[in-house]
């Protein structure tokens, strides 16, 4: 996933049920930004031009809505099936 | 901002006791002024490089080294502040009489006002570079903003400079027991709630993955994201989604503190028992 120009990039993602993945966020932007989840229970910042790994459990199938804690605007899902 | 506050306040209110009580003690001694400005100096400076080595530490690490080092200076700022109470429990009451006896030692010429200048120096120190990391492991735990930590950071050092002067103005006016009882309970939640923080950022890292399932969910009570969340998520650690883990660490750090704190306190009664 990339996120740049403040916007996510694709924004709807999806992921298998009862399996731990790991997302890997792209910052193109020259800002920092802070990927954050109140459903996933991830925050994480992830510096101007660089990547961050995020680790996310195992899930239950649902959606899961994550945004930029530094840009409200930036919002994407994560559907897991 | 409340938890930087109430951190430079406590930490900088002993460096301030210490130098209230050597400004006092040492009144008739001459140029005591520019030794005690050069200890604090000093210690202010070693401080600052510790603090520097600590952000520059930050940026060397990728990957889930952000979360490994939130973690790690969370558990150094839990066992410090630990440390801090244990301490205190045992010293609290030795202090000033201990400074007021260097500060005798140097009006009678038996030591030099260099070995008082060290003692503040280390006090500034310990302190400042307390204060660095703990003010280090808020921003980690909660995020606050830099204006926020900074306006908490100074109102605490403002405050602690004003119990320096009070000291030295109204020399132990102030009932210090009775702060440190309180400040105690505050700075033991505040451990068990870093503590419990340290936990989240391992879990995120995938270091713990044990007891790893969410004990309630409070959010429609007091939200994590609401003021009122925030708050208490800074005093005590309060989170509206609990692991297993983090309550399970939680409650070990305010029993380890408790247990660590009845044993150096009865041994510091056991002592005045035997010396009195």
């Amino acid at each position: 996933m990339t996120y740049s120009k403040g916007q996510f990039q694709p924004s709807e993602l999806s992921a298998p049920a009862d399996k731990p993945i790991a997302l890997r966020v792209k910052n193109l932007d020259a800002k920092a930004m802070e990927f954050e989840s109140k459903s996933l229970r991830v925050e994480k910042v992830v510096a101007a031009n660089s990547e961050g790994v995020i680790n996310v459990r195992a899930l239950k199938p649902g959606r899961y809505e994550f945004y930029d804690d530094f840009n409200e605007k930036a919002r994407g899902a994560l559907t897991v099936q | 901002m409340l938890a930087a506050l109430i951190i430079v306040f406590r930490e900088v209110f002993e460096a301030g006791l210490i130098i209230g009580i050597v400004l006092a003690v040492t009144g008739s001694v001459p140029h005591r002024n520019r030794w005690i400005v050069g200890g604090v100096v000093a210690g202010t400076a070693a401080a600052c490089v510790v603090a520097a080595f600590a952000g520059a530490l930050s940026q060397l690490f990728a990957g889930m080294g952000q979360e490994l080092f939130n973690a790690a200076i969370l558990s150094v700022a839990v066992l410090m502040l630990t440390w801090h109470n244990v301490w205190m429990a045992r010293h609290g009451r030795e202090m000033a009489g201990e400074m007021r006896a260097v500060g005798q030692a140097v009006a009678d010429g038996t030591k030099s006002l260099l070995a008082l200048a060290v003692v503040v120096g280390v006090a500034v120190l310990r302190e400042g570079s307390e204060v660095a990391l703990f003010l280090y492991g808020i921003v980690a735990s909660d995020g606050g903003s830099v204006a926020s930590l900074a306006i908490g950071g100074i109102t605490g050092l403002a405050l602690g400079a004003a119990v320096c002067l009070l000291t030295y103005f109204g020399l132990m006016r102030i009932p210090p027991r009775a702060l440190f009882a309180t400040t105690t309970v505050l700075i033991t939640l505040l451990a068990a709630g870093m503590a419990a923080q340290a936990v989240a950022f391992l879990e995120r890292a995938n270091w713990l993955t044990r007891l790893d399932t969410v004990v309630w969910d409070s959010a429609w009570l007091i939200s994590d994201k609401s003021i009122a969340g925030r708050a208490l998520h800074t005093l005590i650690g309060y989170t509206d989604q609990p692991t297993e883990m983090q309550l399970l660490v939680y409650v070990a750090v305010l029993l380890v503190t408790v247990i660590l704190m009845r044993l150096t306190g009865s041994q510091q009664r056991d002592r005045a028992v035997a010396t009195g």
